[in-house]
């Protein structure tokens, strides 16, 4: 019995140490995979929360389905008038307000447009933004960055659900998939009838003047 | 003469080279909270403990841009914290969030290269603060009992700080505590 209770005595510390050891190292040490999305480009949009304009633009980023895509693939920053974000990284280096800006992940921007500037309509928006993107980020037509999409699909998992933080004081966390810049359609340019017709139009005057080279080679002028 | 023409124009030219390279380079720290967003050690009002560990969280989410999170926990939390008790909040707060206990430096430049930043233990687990940048050379740090500056110091020297820095209560090192929230944060200096 002495033997027994000499026993419990010896490992009853060893016990207690591994169980106060679990307390600081449980099985799982990374609650979440982490977002490797050092590449995202940033648009921030910087006013006066109840100035029209910026109303307007922060609308369209809710509401507009491409900007809301967009919106989604960038790390997307709304900076207030005032605040020390502004005070210290804003307002020495923007010419009016309301702005918006895209930068590159390096702080390269890429495109900037503020006050009476900003377009009228969320689809001029967007046109003049994916101008400006699509100089950068155009090295695949859209018909194949398209396919390589359907054939790679993204590694990254997908949040759960429940990551949403239940304070409303802040807006929605965003997606933490994606990297690099944002997939933004081309700028549709000119319609394709007028391609059509030009090419056309290329054809005739180039058989044409290849025409009258010939007949001048084959019938030259009689001089005197 | 002709020297002193000399002389200006390599004055010139080196003003303007270095006026370049200060527009390529990055911004160092690479977290850089601003002043009014920095904040400061308190104490808890329950265990009348520093707060450093929300101290340095609460600077991480105001550059993240949650504010009002940030202001909400200042008012409404406090006191030390272990890592499980604080995952355990952060949890049921519903704050979005990674964090290691293993020493694992993978994740700090993880951490430091999106952007973000991390909360690091420090001091042998004593004390937690901001880690700001690390780099090849460098880490710095903003500790939350002195928020005015910026501290520097030797990267293999602050892992090697942070590697000791958590002990279990029988007296064991089990590696550096880090803890980050996973939002947006401000964007970089334009260029």
């Amino acid at each position: 019995m002495k033997s027994l209770f000499a026993r419990v005595c010896l490992f009853l510390p060893l016990l207690m140490n591994s169980v106060a050891y679990a307390e600081v190292a449980p099985t799982e040490e990374r609650i979440l995979n982490l977002p490797n999305d050092e590449g995202k480009w940033y648009i921030s949009v910087v006013g006066n929360p109840g100035n029209a304009t910026y109303e307007r633009a922060m609308g369209w980023f809710n509401t507009d389905p491409q900007l809301k895509d967009l919106r989604d693939q960038v790390r997307f920053c709304v900076v207030h008038a005032g605040t020390p974000i502004f005070k210290e990284r804003y307002e020495s280096n923007i010419a009016g307000l309301p702005t918006i800006r895209v930068q590159e992940a390096d702080g390269t921007v890429v495109y900037e447009v503020h006050g009476s500037n900003i377009p009228e309509t969320a689809d001029e928006f967007y046109i003049s933004i994916s101008e400006k993107v699509c100089a950068i980020t155009r090295p695949l037509l859209p018909w194949r960055r398209k396919m390589e999409q359907r054939k790679c699909p993204s590694p990254n998992p997908v949040p759960p659900d429940d990551l949403v933080p239940p304070l409303d004081l802040d807006p929605p966390a965003q997606p933490l998939d994606g990297d690099g810049p944002p997939d933004i359609a081309v700028n549709p340019g000119p319609p394709k009838y007028l391609l059509v017709l030009l090419a056309i139009a290329c054809v005739v005057v180039g058989a044409g003047a290849g025409v009258v080279v010939q007949w001048r080679k084959t019938y030259p002028k009689e001089s005197g | 003469m002709k020297q002193v023409y000399f002389v200006r124009m390599s004055v010139v030219l080196y003003l303007l080279f270095a006026v370049a390279l200060c527009s390529f380079a990055q911004e160092r720290p690479i977290v850089n909270i601003p002043m009014e967003l920095r904040q400061e050690n308190w104490l808890g009002r329950v265990e009348r403990e520093g707060s450093c560990v929300w101290a340095s969280t609460i600077s991480l989410l105001h550059w993240q841009g949650r504010h009002n999170t940030a202001e909400w926990l200042r008012r409404t939390r406090g006191d030390g914290e272990t890592p499980l008790s604080f995952a355990k909040q952060l949890d049921e707060i519903g704050i979005r969030y990674a964090h290691v206990f293993n020493g694992d430096v993978a994740f700090l430049e993880w951490a430091c290269r999106t952007r973000r930043g991390a909360a690091v233990t420090i001091m042998g687990g004593q004390h937690m603060v901001t880690l700001v940048h690390l780099d090849e050379e460098w880490a710095a740090i903003l500790n939350n009992n002195n928020i005015r500056e910026f501290i520097w110091i030797p990267r293999e020297k602050f892992i090697t700080a942070w590697k000791f820095s958590l002990v279990t209560r029988y007296g064991r090192y089990s590696g550096g505590w880090a803890v980050t929230p996973i939002y947006t944060p401000a964007a970089p200096l334009p260029r």
